[in-house]
């Protein structure tokens, strides 16, 4: 894997292709997971990945060094996947249409039984509950934090994750998991 | 009490843990959190399709273009602009010039209809003419339009002049 050198955000400002593109390999498997694992689509995945760095080059000068790259390019990628959940929810309700939670490729006890508890989960529960459980589980933030990213109080994720888990507590074999 | 959810999955403090000693519901969901952490650590990472550089590289490259077709856009709406207010300056001046000299070329017409009337001219009265034909002269040789301009004015007012002095003239004779 390639090094990432802060240098290159210097020559990334003065609009250097080839520090645009080692950005690109750099970062684009992680951002490109969380937006996968999120939306469960990869079309719309990779549409998202574009517009997300399209946005880090067209507004790579009012980024800071004091903070992390990766978190300033995570918190781009989860607006724009933000955004598209919004966008979605809105053109379901137009059309009045019931949405039907996607169901996982694998069976689900399979999963379990594998060990991937979260993959089971995160196939359960709607795209926006996902992005919550995303930031909560994987990225270790606070409600507080969710909060300031989704707009909304910190018990809005709070209640979410309490719902999420409370759909395992209802499967026997995800108890048996857990125990 | 129950603990706070947000701690549960994380390092708990020794009062925490014996409330989950006792508390199957946290219990439950401190678990099933470490659980779902431990996952999060075993996710790979899905490479995208190269594609998807492609299409970005474009989109970059097609609105650099865009930006600098804009630069020329508004370069060459500021030469027209300017291009039209200097033409339309000229113009204007170019009117009230105009209208000027047709109000100076009325009144020296006038005066010169009075002056007609009049056949024999005082020693004064020709003098004034003579300066009226220097002037006169001058404005057969002149150019510019201003110069002309200024040269009616002054032949106005020594007509002016030459037309008080008869009105004068008829006024002694009258008393």
């Amino acid at each position: 894997m390639l090094e990432w050198d802060e240098k290159l955000i210097k020559k990334m400002k003065e609009g250097d292709t080839s520090a645009l593109e080692q950005c690109y390999l750099q970062f684009s498997p992680t951002l490109y997971t969380l937006i996968v694992k999120i939306c469960k689509n990869t079309a719309t995945a990779s549409d998202l990945l574009q517009d997300t760095f399209i946005d880090v080059f067209e507004n790579i000068d009012s980024y800071k060094s004091q903070f992390p790259f990766i978190a300033w390019l995570k918190r781009i990628a989860f607006n724009n996947t933000l955004n598209y959940i919004k966008r979605q929810k809105m053109a379901t309700s137009a059309v009045e249409l019931i949405k039907e939670v996607p169901t996982c490729q694998i069976p689900l006890d399979e999963e379990i039984s594998q060990g991937n508890l979260l993959e089971y989960l995160m196939n359960k529960v709607t795209e926006n509950d996902r992005l919550i459980l995303w930031l909560f589980i994987v990225e270790q933030y606070s409600h507080d934090e969710i909060a300031v990213l989704v707009a909304k109080t910190p018990s809005y994720s709070k209640s979410i994750v309490s719902r999420c888990l409370q759909k395992l507590r209802a499967n026997a074999e995800v108890k048996a998991y857990a125990c | 009490m129950h603990v706070n959810k947000s701690r549960l999955g994380g390092i708990l403090l020794p009062i925490e843990e014996t409330h989950i000693t006792n508390c199957e519901e946290c219990a439950y969901e401190h678990q099933i959190l470490n659980c779902l952490i431990k996952d999060a650590e075993k996710i790979e990472l899905t490479t995208p399709p190269m594609s998807d550089w492609l299409a970005i590289k474009a989109r970059i490259e097609k609105k650099k273009k865009r930006n600098q077709t804009s630069i020329g856009q508004v370069l060459f709406g500021v030469a027209a602009s300017t291009f039209f207010l200097a033409a339309g300056w000229l113009l204007w001046s170019n009117y009230h010039l105009q209208s000027q000299l047709e109000q100076v070329i009325l009144a020296n017409q006038y005066l010169e209809l009075e002056l007609e009337q009049e056949q024999s001219p005082t020693f004064r009265q020709a003098t004034l003419l003579t300066e009226i034909s220097g002037v006169e002269y001058k404005l057969y040789h002149s150019k510019s339009e201003k110069e002309k301009l200024m040269l009616l004015k002054a032949r106005e007012k020594l007509m002016k002049k030459i037309v008080e002095q008869q009105k004068e003239a008829h006024h002694e004779f009258s008393i």
